[in-house]
């Protein structure tokens, strides 16, 4: 029988969603309940509803009173796209982010371009925007609309949810950043804020990315690993190593694993998968395609395949060799270029579930848009 | 806007181009005497042959030079003198990386409505004021088509990188007090 995208899920099933059109990621998870938290935000093109929030109302789900927890791993566009919305259509709703934001010298950043915004975007719009937002909450006596700021081991939320016949309790953890992570944002947030005289341009991004915001949850006896964009490093303050070292990963490991960076190898970490996660676990991916080097490459996917069977991506984006309506304007680019693609995109959505009462039940999996197995 | 309306190019002293999204060949009028940054304006055109007479967006009907005030448009000018820019196709790029002789960028499709694009472009093509422009993350905007001038057709390709108007020291110390604002607000 074919799955039916808009079907909710029960109250004692769990959920999975991950959608991706090839430039963004967003997360919904059914925490039992009907309690949802979202991480991070993408819409399919331009500023329309986020996909998460497009798919909470199309299974009847209203995000005003069932959201209870937005993530906002990181400031990059492909992981807030919309994010401002999302804040706004979840009133009940805890907002957390990474602990690095909250260092005054992201926040005169946000400032500076919230005053004078660029017409092609800054980079920090959407985080501006939920600054914004959450400083007017604050303003008008909501205090619990106070930005949760997220680090290594910290609690974000716990939950006692009432299922039918028991009790059942949800706890979500903050795995990043390290201490040492964040330090070293504010100092590269510190050389981003310009002189007097400097022209305005986008604000570049900081890399490698190691102040996002790395997220396990437990729900009884499941457990699951969303990676954000959280990047490999030899420093043991840093990255996934720091993760590793970390007191809430203590005797638990996922079946569940949203890959981090888009499945590239500057996020991959061996002892991840040997520590973290439960053998042969649910991999999921959101492809990237507007980076130097696309997300995932080849080799990627064959690394990836050899660590899992169960690995799933949104969608794999592809490119093709453009071919021009008019002729002219095809000669007069040819003659300004070495080469051009067309990028096809491929939206897609995964959804996980499965019942919380049985605990060795498998999960199902629901493939809708261009999702697939990898290899595809 | 619709399908008849313009994104419309003028060469004058300026600032950079908003982002704006139409379908089909478009076209404009312009001084021959203004060069080189990129001021655009929006604008809705009777028709899209760029002949006719141009509209006012809010619906008036008057002729767009005069309705214009100097010294943009200056005094009418001889019909000889004018210029029609016809857009073909215009993209919104940005620079990915950087590679010796050439860059890659993804660009948008503002007229055209084609799939987005990553595209090598030669540093040749980039005027020599704007080559300083082109690093990392760097905006811009690129279109080509005819350029019409009394002499005849000609072939145009325009690609030009905003320049965004500098940061003053009271844009910094305001950005610094509002950050303040925001560690109090959420500390408290």
């Amino acid at each position: 029988m074919a799955s039916d995208p808009k079907t909710p899920p029960r109250s004692d099933e769990l959920e999975v969603s991950l959608f991706g059109p090839g430039y963004g990621e967003a997360i919904a998870v059914h925490i039992g309940g009907g309690k949802w938290l979202l991480i991070d935000s993408c819409t399919a093109s331009g500023p329309v509803t986020p996909l998460h929030l497009q798919y909470l109302n199309a299974i009847g789900v209203d995000a005003a009173t069932s959201v209870i927890l937005i993530v906002i791993s990181h400031w990059h566009d492909d992981h807030v796209r919309g994010i401002a919305s999302v804040v706004r259509a979840c009133p009940s709703a805890k907002v957390a982010l990474s602990n690095a934001l909250r260092e005054v010298e992201f926040l005169t950043l946000a400032s500076l371009y919230d005053k004078r915004p660029l017409p092609e975007g800054s980079g920090v719009d959407e985080l501006v925007a939920v600054l914004g937002y959450l400083s007017e909450a604050k303003r008008e006596a909501a205090s619990s609309r106070s930005p949760m700021f997220a680090t290594v081991d910290r609690s974000l939320l716990r939950e006692d949810l009432a299922l039918p016949n028991r009790t059942i309790q949800a706890s979500v953890f903050a795995l990043s950043p390290s201490d040492a992570a964040t330090l070293r944002s504010k100092l590269a947030f510190a050389t981003l804020i310009p002189v007097p005289g400097a022209e305005r341009s986008r604000i570049a991004s900081i890399t490698p990315n190691q102040s996002c915001v790395a997220i396990l949850v437990e729900i009884g006896h499941d457990i699951l690993l969303f990676g954000s964009d959280l990047e490999a490093t030899r420093d043991a303050d840093m990255g996934w190593s720091a993760v590793l070292t970390s007191v809430t990963v203590v005797n638990r490991v996922a079946s569940v694993y949203k890959l981090p960076h888009h499945g590239g190898f500057s996020a991959h970490d061996n002892r991840v998968w040997t520590s973290l996660l439960v053998k042969d676990p649910y991999a999921l991916l959101t492809a990237f395609q507007r980076g130097a080097a696309p997300l995932p490459s080849d080799a990627d996917i064959s690394r990836i395949v050899g660590l899992t069977p169960k690995a799933f991506a949104t969608g794999l984006p592809s490119r093709r060799r453009w071919r021009p309506h008019e002729r002219v304007v095809g000669e007069m680019v040819g003659d300004a270029t070495r080469s051009v693609v067309e990028i096809v995109a491929a939206t897609g959505h995964i959804r996980l579930r499965k019942l919380m009462t049985e605990r060795d039940l498998d999960w199902t999996v629901e493939l809708f848009g261009g999702a697939r197995p990898l290899p595809s | 806007m619709t399908d008849r309306d313009v994104t419309f190019l003028l060469y004058g002293p300026g600032g950079q181009a908003p982002p704006a999204v139409t379908t089909g060949p478009v076209t404009g009028v312009i001084p021959s005497n203004l060069d080189m940054e990129i001021t655009q304006i929006h604008r809705a055109a009777e028709s899209t042959s760029g002949t006719g007479p141009i509209r006012d967006l809010k619906g008036g009907s008057e002729e767009l030079r005069a309705s214009m005030p100097d010294p943009l448009f200056g005094p009418p000018r001889p019909a000889q003198s004018r210029e029609n820019f016809v857009t073909l196709a215009k993209w919104r790029g940005r620079v990915v990386e950087i590679n010796g002789s050439t860059f890659r960028a993804f660009l948008s499709p503002i007229i055209g409505g084609e799939l987005p694009k990553e595209a090598e472009i030669y540093f040749e093509d980039i005027s020599p004021e704007d080559r300083h422009l082109v690093k990392g993350e760097a905006a811009f905007y690129w279109s080509v088509g005819y350029l019409d001038r009394p002499s005849g057709r000609i072939r145009a390709s325009l690609l030009r990188f905003t320049r965004g108007p500098q940061w003053s020291s009271r844009d910094i110390a305001e950005a610094k007090a509002q950050a303040k604002r925001y560690l109090d607000l959420f500390s408290g």
